[in-house]
Protein backbone atom coordinates (compact mmCIF):
# COMPACT_ATOMS: atom_id res chain seq x y z
CA UNK A 1 0.00 0.00 0.00
CA UNK A 2 2.76 2.39 0.97
CA UNK A 3 6.22 1.79 -0.36
CA UNK A 4 9.54 3.54 0.17
CA UNK A 5 12.08 2.90 -2.58
CA UNK A 6 15.71 3.67 -1.79
CA UNK A 7 14.71 6.73 0.19
CA UNK A 8 17.46 8.99 1.49
CA UNK A 9 17.05 12.37 3.11
CA UNK A 10 19.88 14.76 2.87
CA UNK A 11 20.09 18.03 4.75
CA UNK A 12 23.04 20.41 4.56
CA UNK A 13 25.16 17.62 3.02
CA UNK A 14 24.38 15.43 5.99
CA UNK A 15 22.28 12.29 5.71
CA UNK A 16 19.34 12.13 8.11
CA UNK A 17 18.03 8.95 6.50
CA UNK A 18 20.02 6.61 4.33
CA UNK A 19 18.73 4.19 1.77
CA UNK A 20 15.44 3.09 3.29
CA UNK A 21 13.42 0.35 1.60
CA UNK A 22 10.10 -0.41 3.17
CA UNK A 23 6.74 -1.70 2.13
CA UNK A 24 3.65 -1.44 4.30
CA UNK A 25 0.68 -3.60 3.32
CA UNK A 26 -2.99 -2.92 3.98
CA UNK A 27 -4.04 -3.58 7.56
CA UNK A 28 -0.53 -3.69 8.95
CA UNK A 29 0.32 -1.98 12.22
CA UNK A 30 3.92 -0.94 11.89
CA UNK A 31 5.64 0.46 14.96
CA UNK A 32 8.90 2.33 14.62
CA UNK A 33 11.17 2.32 17.66
CA UNK A 34 14.70 3.52 18.22
CA UNK A 35 16.79 6.05 20.12
CA UNK A 36 16.24 9.81 19.81
CA UNK A 37 17.83 11.38 16.77
CA UNK A 38 17.97 8.10 14.91
CA UNK A 39 15.73 9.31 12.09
CA UNK A 40 12.41 7.76 13.19
CA UNK A 41 10.44 10.97 12.83
CA UNK A 42 12.06 11.81 9.51
CA UNK A 43 11.21 8.33 8.28
CA UNK A 44 7.52 8.62 9.08
CA UNK A 45 7.45 12.16 7.68
CA UNK A 46 8.77 11.02 4.31
CA UNK A 47 5.73 8.74 3.99
CA UNK A 48 3.44 11.69 3.22
CA UNK A 49 6.19 13.96 1.89
CA UNK A 50 6.13 16.19 4.97
CA UNK A 51 9.84 15.66 4.40
CA UNK A 52 10.59 15.25 0.72
CA UNK A 53 13.25 12.59 0.09
CA UNK A 54 16.42 13.85 -1.59
CA UNK A 55 16.88 10.48 -3.28
CA UNK A 56 14.39 7.71 -3.97
CA UNK A 57 10.63 7.70 -4.16
CA UNK A 58 7.56 7.12 -2.06
CA UNK A 59 4.82 5.13 -3.74
CA UNK A 60 1.23 5.09 -2.53
CA UNK A 61 -0.93 2.49 -4.26
CA UNK A 62 1.14 2.40 -7.47
CA UNK A 63 1.30 6.20 -7.54
CA UNK A 64 4.65 7.92 -7.05
CA UNK A 65 4.26 10.95 -4.79
CA UNK A 66 4.99 14.18 -6.64
CA UNK A 67 4.32 17.87 -6.07
CA UNK A 68 1.25 17.57 -8.28
CA UNK A 69 -0.55 14.68 -6.63
CA UNK A 70 0.65 15.25 -3.07
CA UNK A 71 -2.41 17.12 -1.85
CA UNK A 72 -4.89 14.51 -3.04
CA UNK A 73 -2.74 11.68 -1.67
CA UNK A 74 -2.43 13.41 1.70
CA UNK A 75 -6.22 13.29 1.96
CA UNK A 76 -5.80 9.52 2.11
CA UNK A 77 -2.92 9.55 4.60
CA UNK A 78 -3.82 10.99 7.98
CA UNK A 79 -1.10 12.31 10.24
CA UNK A 80 -1.03 12.99 13.97
CA UNK A 81 1.77 15.03 15.49
CA UNK A 82 3.59 14.97 18.78
CA UNK A 83 2.51 18.53 19.58
CA UNK A 84 -1.15 18.04 18.44
CA UNK A 85 -1.13 21.15 16.27
CA UNK A 86 -4.80 21.91 16.65
CA UNK A 87 -5.69 25.31 15.22
CA UNK A 88 -6.09 27.57 18.27
CA UNK A 89 -8.13 30.23 16.49
CA UNK A 90 -10.90 27.72 15.76
CA UNK A 91 -13.06 25.73 18.16
CA UNK A 92 -13.13 21.94 18.29
CA UNK A 93 -15.83 21.44 15.65
CA UNK A 94 -14.27 24.00 13.29
CA UNK A 95 -10.91 22.29 13.65
CA UNK A 96 -12.44 19.00 12.61
CA UNK A 97 -14.61 20.08 9.70
CA UNK A 98 -12.26 22.66 8.15
CA UNK A 99 -10.48 20.30 5.75
CA UNK A 100 -13.38 18.08 4.61
CA UNK A 101 -15.65 21.06 3.96
CA UNK A 102 -12.98 23.09 2.23
CA UNK A 103 -11.87 20.19 0.05
CA UNK A 104 -15.52 19.50 -0.81
CA UNK A 105 -15.39 15.95 0.47
CA UNK A 106 -18.73 16.60 2.15
CA UNK A 107 -21.04 19.52 2.79
CA UNK A 108 -21.13 21.24 6.14
CA UNK A 109 -24.11 19.33 7.56
CA UNK A 110 -22.59 15.97 6.64
CA UNK A 111 -19.28 17.01 8.12
CA UNK A 112 -20.90 18.06 11.39
CA UNK A 113 -22.78 14.74 11.57
CA UNK A 114 -19.58 12.78 10.91
CA UNK A 115 -17.67 14.90 13.43
CA UNK A 116 -20.26 14.18 16.11
CA UNK A 117 -20.08 10.48 15.35
CA UNK A 118 -16.29 10.43 15.65
CA UNK A 119 -16.27 12.63 18.76
CA UNK A 120 -18.69 10.21 20.37
CA UNK A 121 -16.22 7.41 19.71
CA UNK A 122 -13.41 9.22 21.49
CA UNK A 123 -15.75 10.34 24.32
CA UNK A 124 -15.42 14.03 23.58
CA UNK A 125 -18.83 14.88 22.17
CA UNK A 126 -19.40 17.28 25.06
CA UNK A 127 -16.38 19.31 23.94
CA UNK A 128 -17.71 19.97 20.45
CA UNK A 129 -18.03 23.75 20.97
CA UNK A 130 -15.11 24.09 23.36
CA UNK A 131 -12.12 26.29 22.67
CA UNK A 132 -8.95 24.41 21.88
CA UNK A 133 -7.10 26.20 24.68
CA UNK A 134 -9.47 24.83 27.30
CA UNK A 135 -8.61 21.19 26.52
CA UNK A 136 -6.06 18.96 28.23
CA UNK A 137 -3.23 17.43 26.22
CA UNK A 138 -4.92 14.06 25.99
CA UNK A 139 -8.14 15.66 24.80
CA UNK A 140 -6.27 17.74 22.25
CA UNK A 141 -4.57 14.69 20.82
CA UNK A 142 -7.85 12.78 20.58
CA UNK A 143 -9.37 15.75 18.73
CA UNK A 144 -6.35 15.77 16.42
CA UNK A 145 -6.97 12.11 15.67
CA UNK A 146 -10.62 12.84 14.90
CA UNK A 147 -9.53 15.70 12.65
CA UNK A 148 -7.51 13.22 10.60
CA UNK A 149 -10.11 10.48 10.65
CA UNK A 150 -12.90 12.63 9.27
CA UNK A 151 -11.07 12.60 5.93
CA UNK A 152 -11.58 8.80 5.88
CA UNK A 153 -7.87 8.08 5.42
CA UNK A 154 -6.62 4.65 4.41
CA UNK A 155 -3.38 4.98 6.31
CA UNK A 156 -2.75 6.76 9.62
CA UNK A 157 0.68 8.03 10.58
CA UNK A 158 1.38 8.81 14.24
CA UNK A 159 4.55 10.71 15.03
CA UNK A 160 5.18 10.17 18.76
CA UNK A 161 1.52 10.85 19.62
CA UNK A 162 1.97 10.51 23.37
CA UNK A 163 5.43 12.01 23.93
CA UNK A 164 4.10 15.45 24.87
CA UNK A 165 1.45 14.13 27.26
CA UNK A 166 1.29 13.86 31.03
CA UNK A 167 1.62 10.20 32.04
CA UNK A 168 -1.99 9.92 33.13
CA UNK A 169 -3.23 11.03 29.72
CA UNK A 170 -1.15 8.63 27.67
CA UNK A 171 -3.60 5.82 28.10
CA UNK A 172 -6.68 7.61 26.80
CA UNK A 173 -4.84 8.39 23.56
CA UNK A 174 -3.36 4.91 23.20
CA UNK A 175 -6.81 3.41 23.70
CA UNK A 176 -8.13 5.43 20.79
CA UNK A 177 -5.28 4.21 18.61
CA UNK A 178 -5.87 0.67 19.78
CA UNK A 179 -9.57 0.87 18.89
CA UNK A 180 -8.55 2.21 15.52
CA UNK A 181 -6.20 -0.70 14.94
CA UNK A 182 -9.09 -3.10 15.46
CA UNK A 183 -11.00 -1.55 12.56
CA UNK A 184 -8.44 -2.78 10.06
CA UNK A 185 -6.87 0.62 9.51
CA UNK A 186 -3.30 0.59 8.21
CA UNK A 187 -1.22 2.31 10.87
CA UNK A 188 2.35 3.43 11.17
CA UNK A 189 3.42 4.81 14.52
CA UNK A 190 6.62 6.17 15.99
CA UNK A 191 6.57 5.68 19.74
CA UNK A 192 8.52 5.08 22.91
CA UNK A 193 5.68 3.18 24.59
CA UNK A 194 7.14 -0.32 24.38
CA UNK A 195 4.27 -2.08 26.12
CA UNK A 196 1.91 -0.55 23.63
CA UNK A 197 4.11 -1.72 20.76
CA UNK A 198 4.08 -5.27 22.12
CA UNK A 199 0.32 -5.11 22.35
CA UNK A 200 -0.64 -3.90 18.91
CA UNK A 201 2.24 -4.16 16.44
CA UNK A 202 2.12 -6.59 13.54
CA UNK A 203 5.61 -5.50 12.63
CA UNK A 204 8.29 -3.57 14.50
CA UNK A 205 11.05 -1.55 12.88
CA UNK A 206 14.15 -0.72 14.86
CA UNK A 207 15.72 2.43 13.46
CA UNK A 208 19.18 3.60 14.43
CA UNK A 209 21.90 5.63 12.78
CA UNK A 210 19.66 6.73 9.92
CA UNK A 211 18.82 3.18 8.84
CA UNK A 212 16.36 0.39 9.57
CA UNK A 213 18.66 -1.88 11.55
CA UNK A 214 16.27 -4.69 12.19
CA UNK A 215 12.61 -5.51 11.63
CA UNK A 216 10.23 -8.31 12.42
CA UNK A 217 7.34 -9.36 14.61
CA UNK A 218 7.09 -8.34 18.24
CA UNK A 219 8.68 -11.63 19.18
CA UNK A 220 11.55 -11.25 16.69
CA UNK A 221 12.39 -7.83 18.04
CA UNK A 222 11.77 -8.10 21.77
CA UNK A 223 12.50 -11.77 22.44
CA UNK A 224 15.07 -12.71 19.83
CA UNK A 225 16.91 -9.55 18.86
CA UNK A 226 19.75 -10.26 16.44
CA UNK A 227 21.82 -7.10 16.15
CA UNK A 228 24.00 -5.91 19.02
CA UNK A 229 22.65 -2.40 18.69
CA UNK A 230 19.07 -3.57 19.28
CA UNK A 231 20.10 -5.75 22.22
CA UNK A 232 21.83 -2.77 23.77
CA UNK A 233 18.80 -0.57 23.15
CA UNK A 234 16.42 -3.08 24.72
CA UNK A 235 18.60 -3.42 27.80
CA UNK A 236 18.45 0.29 28.43
CA UNK A 237 14.69 0.56 28.39
CA UNK B 1 -17.18 44.37 40.72
CA UNK B 2 -18.48 46.16 37.63
CA UNK B 3 -20.48 48.58 39.71
CA UNK B 4 -17.42 49.63 41.69
CA UNK B 5 -15.53 50.38 38.49
CA UNK B 6 -18.49 52.34 37.15
CA UNK B 7 -18.61 54.44 40.32
CA UNK B 8 -14.91 55.16 40.05
CA UNK B 9 -15.34 56.18 36.45
CA UNK B 10 -18.22 58.44 37.36
CA UNK B 11 -16.20 60.14 40.08
CA UNK B 12 -13.27 60.69 37.69
CA UNK B 13 -15.64 62.11 35.11
CA UNK B 14 -17.20 64.51 37.59
CA UNK B 15 -13.80 65.67 38.81
CA UNK B 16 -12.67 66.21 35.24
CA UNK B 17 -15.84 68.17 34.46
CA UNK B 18 -15.47 70.37 37.52
CA UNK B 19 -11.81 71.03 36.78
CA UNK B 20 -12.62 71.70 33.15
CA UNK B 21 -15.41 74.14 33.90
CA UNK B 22 -13.25 75.93 36.50
CA UNK B 23 -10.36 76.26 34.06
CA UNK B 24 -12.69 77.49 31.35
CA UNK B 25 -14.20 80.10 33.68
CA UNK B 26 -10.74 81.16 34.81
CA UNK B 27 -9.71 81.27 31.18
CA UNK B 28 -12.61 83.49 30.22
CA UNK B 29 -11.95 85.85 33.14
CA UNK B 30 -8.17 86.00 33.22
CA UNK B 31 -6.99 84.89 29.82
CA UNK B 32 -9.12 86.95 27.56
CA UNK B 33 -6.22 87.35 25.11
CA UNK B 34 -6.26 83.60 24.46
CA UNK B 35 -9.95 83.63 23.65
CA UNK B 36 -9.42 86.65 21.47
CA UNK B 37 -6.55 84.87 19.75
CA UNK B 38 -8.63 81.81 19.07
CA UNK B 39 -11.40 83.99 17.68
CA UNK B 40 -8.93 85.88 15.54
CA UNK B 41 -7.16 82.81 14.22
CA UNK B 42 -9.85 80.22 13.85
CA UNK B 43 -13.31 81.76 13.89
CA UNK B 44 -12.75 84.75 11.65
CA UNK B 45 -12.62 83.96 7.98
CA UNK B 46 -14.20 80.60 8.84
CA UNK B 47 -10.70 79.26 9.35
CA UNK B 48 -11.95 76.41 11.52
CA UNK B 49 -13.68 75.01 8.46
CA UNK B 50 -10.28 74.84 6.78
CA UNK B 51 -8.98 72.94 9.82
CA UNK B 52 -11.87 70.49 9.59
CA UNK B 53 -11.23 70.01 5.87
CA UNK B 54 -7.56 69.33 6.60
CA UNK B 55 -8.47 66.94 9.39
CA UNK B 56 -10.83 65.05 7.07
CA UNK B 57 -8.08 64.74 4.45
CA UNK B 58 -5.56 63.56 7.04
CA UNK B 59 -7.99 60.87 8.15
CA UNK B 60 -8.78 59.83 4.56
CA UNK B 61 -5.10 59.64 3.60
CA UNK B 62 -4.30 57.60 6.71
CA UNK B 63 -7.16 55.13 6.44
CA UNK B 64 -6.98 54.52 2.68
CA UNK B 65 -3.20 54.20 2.64
CA UNK B 66 -3.37 51.86 5.64
CA UNK B 67 -5.82 49.64 3.74
CA UNK B 68 -3.52 49.70 0.69
CA UNK B 69 -0.62 48.97 3.02
CA UNK B 70 -2.35 45.91 4.44
CA UNK B 71 -3.19 44.56 0.99
CA UNK B 72 0.30 45.21 -0.40
CA UNK B 73 1.86 43.88 2.80
CA UNK B 74 -0.14 40.66 2.60
CA UNK B 75 0.79 40.11 -1.04
CA UNK B 76 4.48 40.66 -0.33
CA UNK B 77 4.30 38.44 2.70
CA UNK B 78 2.64 35.64 0.70
CA UNK B 79 5.27 35.95 -2.04
CA UNK B 80 8.08 35.77 0.50
CA UNK B 81 6.59 32.61 1.94
CA UNK B 82 6.25 30.79 -1.40
CA UNK B 83 7.89 27.42 -1.60
CA UNK B 84 9.72 25.87 -4.49
CA UNK B 85 12.49 26.75 -6.91
CA UNK B 86 10.43 27.64 -9.98
CA UNK B 87 12.19 30.58 -11.74
CA UNK B 88 9.03 32.69 -11.57
CA UNK B 89 8.86 32.20 -7.82
CA UNK B 90 12.49 33.21 -7.44
CA UNK B 91 11.94 36.35 -9.53
CA UNK B 92 8.85 37.30 -7.50
CA UNK B 93 10.68 36.69 -4.25
CA UNK B 94 13.55 38.92 -5.31
CA UNK B 95 11.17 41.66 -6.39
CA UNK B 96 9.46 41.50 -3.00
CA UNK B 97 12.78 41.63 -1.20
CA UNK B 98 13.93 44.59 -3.32
CA UNK B 99 10.63 46.39 -2.71
CA UNK B 100 10.89 46.06 1.05
CA UNK B 101 14.52 47.13 1.19
CA UNK B 102 13.88 50.19 -1.01
CA UNK B 103 10.93 51.42 1.02
CA UNK B 104 12.57 50.72 4.34
CA UNK B 105 15.91 52.05 3.21
CA UNK B 106 14.94 55.59 2.19
CA UNK B 107 13.18 58.41 4.05
CA UNK B 108 9.45 58.62 3.49
CA UNK B 109 9.83 62.26 2.47
CA UNK B 110 12.21 61.25 -0.32
CA UNK B 111 9.79 58.56 -1.49
CA UNK B 112 6.93 61.04 -1.51
CA UNK B 113 8.89 63.57 -3.57
CA UNK B 114 10.13 60.97 -6.06
CA UNK B 115 6.69 59.45 -6.52
CA UNK B 116 5.12 62.88 -7.04
CA UNK B 117 7.77 64.65 -9.09
CA UNK B 118 9.32 61.72 -10.99
CA UNK B 119 6.95 58.79 -11.32
CA UNK B 120 3.72 60.79 -11.55
CA UNK B 121 5.34 63.87 -13.08
CA UNK B 122 2.61 64.23 -15.69
CA UNK B 123 -0.23 63.72 -13.21
CA UNK B 124 -2.66 66.63 -13.13
CA UNK B 125 -5.22 65.64 -10.48
CA UNK B 126 -5.49 66.25 -6.76
CA UNK B 127 -2.15 65.44 -5.16
CA UNK B 128 -3.99 63.74 -2.31
CA UNK B 129 -4.19 60.64 -4.53
CA UNK B 130 -0.44 60.62 -4.96
CA UNK B 131 -0.02 60.99 -1.21
CA UNK B 132 -2.29 58.00 -0.65
CA UNK B 133 -0.32 55.90 -3.15
CA UNK B 134 3.03 56.88 -1.66
CA UNK B 135 1.94 56.19 1.92
CA UNK B 136 0.18 52.98 0.93
CA UNK B 137 3.27 51.62 -0.82
CA UNK B 138 5.52 52.64 2.05
CA UNK B 139 3.19 51.17 4.63
CA UNK B 140 3.00 47.95 2.59
CA UNK B 141 6.71 47.36 3.13
CA UNK B 142 6.36 47.76 6.89
CA UNK B 143 3.14 45.75 7.14
CA UNK B 144 4.77 42.87 5.26
CA UNK B 145 7.55 42.80 7.86
CA UNK B 146 5.01 42.97 10.70
CA UNK B 147 3.01 40.07 9.21
CA UNK B 148 6.18 38.09 8.58
CA UNK B 149 7.00 38.48 12.26
CA UNK B 150 3.49 37.31 13.13
CA UNK B 151 3.89 34.24 10.92
CA UNK B 152 7.33 33.40 12.29
CA UNK B 153 5.92 33.52 15.81
CA UNK B 154 3.66 30.54 15.00
CA UNK B 155 4.89 26.98 15.50
CA UNK B 156 6.04 25.35 12.26
CA UNK B 157 3.69 22.47 12.95
CA UNK B 158 0.63 24.60 12.16
CA UNK B 159 1.57 24.70 8.50
CA UNK B 160 2.42 20.99 8.57
CA UNK B 161 -0.89 20.11 10.18
CA UNK B 162 -2.81 22.00 7.51
CA UNK B 163 -0.79 20.48 4.68
CA UNK B 164 -1.05 16.96 6.14
CA UNK B 165 -4.84 17.18 5.79
CA UNK B 166 -4.44 17.71 2.06
CA UNK B 167 -4.94 21.48 2.08
CA UNK B 168 -2.83 23.43 -0.40
CA UNK B 169 -0.21 25.95 0.66
CA UNK B 170 -2.37 29.02 -0.16
CA UNK B 171 -5.41 27.54 1.59
CA UNK B 172 -3.43 26.68 4.71
CA UNK B 173 -2.00 30.18 4.66
CA UNK B 174 -5.41 31.80 4.33
CA UNK B 175 -7.41 29.60 6.70
CA UNK B 176 -4.87 28.70 9.35
CA UNK B 177 -1.70 30.77 9.33
CA UNK B 178 -2.83 34.32 8.46
CA UNK B 179 -5.76 34.54 10.92
CA UNK B 180 -3.38 33.68 13.74
CA UNK B 181 -0.51 35.77 12.39
CA UNK B 182 -2.72 38.85 12.09
CA UNK B 183 -3.96 38.35 15.63
CA UNK B 184 -0.37 38.18 16.86
CA UNK B 185 0.54 41.21 14.77
CA UNK B 186 -2.39 43.31 15.96
CA UNK B 187 -0.47 45.50 18.43
CA UNK B 188 2.22 46.24 15.83
CA UNK B 189 -0.39 46.98 13.18
CA UNK B 190 -1.99 49.46 15.59
CA UNK B 191 1.37 51.17 16.01
CA UNK B 192 1.80 51.29 12.25
CA UNK B 193 -1.58 53.01 11.94
CA UNK B 194 -0.63 55.60 14.54
CA UNK B 195 2.72 56.33 12.95
CA UNK B 196 0.95 56.71 9.60
CA UNK B 197 -1.22 59.49 11.03
CA UNK B 198 1.87 61.32 12.21
CA UNK B 199 3.81 60.72 9.00
CA UNK B 200 1.02 62.10 6.82
CA UNK B 201 1.89 65.55 8.15
CA UNK B 202 4.46 65.86 5.34
CA UNK B 203 1.99 65.55 2.46
CA UNK B 204 1.81 69.34 2.33
CA UNK B 205 5.14 69.25 0.49
CA UNK B 206 3.41 67.95 -2.60
CA UNK B 207 0.46 70.26 -2.10
CA UNK B 208 -2.01 67.82 -0.57
CA UNK B 209 -4.24 69.74 1.85
CA UNK B 210 -4.01 68.01 5.21
CA UNK B 211 -4.29 69.11 8.82
CA UNK B 212 -0.74 70.46 8.96
CA UNK B 213 -1.10 72.43 5.75
CA UNK B 214 -4.40 73.88 7.00
CA UNK B 215 -2.70 75.25 10.11
CA UNK B 216 0.29 76.48 8.13
CA UNK B 217 -2.00 78.43 5.82
CA UNK B 218 -3.81 80.00 8.77
CA UNK B 219 -0.52 80.93 10.43
CA UNK B 220 0.70 82.51 7.22
CA UNK B 221 -2.51 84.57 7.05
CA UNK B 222 -2.64 85.73 10.66
CA UNK B 223 1.11 85.66 11.48
CA UNK B 224 0.19 84.28 14.92
CA UNK B 225 2.59 81.32 14.57
CA UNK B 226 2.85 80.66 18.31
CA UNK B 227 -0.82 80.09 18.93
CA UNK B 228 -1.65 78.36 15.65
CA UNK B 229 1.16 75.84 15.88
CA UNK B 230 0.53 75.07 19.54
CA UNK B 231 -3.15 74.43 18.75
CA UNK B 232 -1.98 72.23 15.85
CA UNK B 233 0.13 70.18 18.26
CA UNK B 234 -2.79 69.83 20.66
CA UNK B 235 -5.17 68.75 17.88
CA UNK B 236 -2.74 66.04 16.68
CA UNK B 237 -2.16 64.84 20.22
CA UNK B 238 -5.87 64.60 20.98
CA UNK B 239 -6.61 62.69 17.75
CA UNK B 240 -3.81 60.23 18.31
CA UNK B 241 -4.71 59.81 21.95
CA UNK B 242 -8.31 58.98 21.07
CA UNK B 243 -7.23 56.50 18.41
CA UNK B 244 -4.76 54.84 20.77
CA UNK B 245 -7.51 54.30 23.32
CA UNK B 246 -9.87 52.95 20.66
CA UNK B 247 -7.20 50.59 19.28
CA UNK B 248 -6.43 49.27 22.75
CA UNK B 249 -10.10 48.55 23.31
CA UNK B 250 -10.43 46.85 19.93
CA UNK B 251 -7.33 44.79 20.56
CA UNK B 252 -8.50 43.66 23.96
CA UNK B 253 -11.89 42.68 22.59
CA UNK B 254 -10.45 40.71 19.67
CA UNK B 255 -7.98 38.87 21.87
CA UNK B 256 -10.61 38.14 24.49
CA UNK B 257 -12.99 36.68 21.92
CA UNK B 258 -10.36 34.24 20.80
CA UNK B 259 -9.58 33.07 24.30
CA UNK B 260 -13.08 32.52 25.62
CA UNK B 261 -14.63 31.26 22.40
Amino acid sequence: MLKLNNVSVNFDNDYILENINLEISKGEIVCIIGPSGSGKSTLIRTMNHMVVPSVGEVIYKEEVLTKKNINSIREKIGMVFQSFELFPHLNVLENIILAPVHLKKMNKEEAIEKAKELLEKVNLLDKIDASVNSLSGGQKQRIAIVRSLIMSPEVMLFDEPTSALDPEMVKEVLNVIKDLSKTGMTICIVTHEMNFVKEIATRVLFVDQKRIVEQGTVEDIFVNPKSDRLKEFLQKI
Amino acid sequence: MNKVIDKNKLVTLIILLVVGITLLTLGIIFFDPIIEGIKENFVSNNNFIEVLKGLLNTIIITIVSFIIGIIVGMIICLIQGLEGDHPLILVLKNIAKFYVSIFRGTPLMVQLLIIYFVIFASFRGDSIYIAIIAFGLNSGAYVSEILRGGILSLPKGQMEAGRSLGLTYPTTMRKIILPQAIRNALPSLGNEFISLIKETSIVGFIGAFDLTLAFRKIANDTFDFEMVYIVMGIVYFVIIYIITVLLNKLERRLLKNVKTK
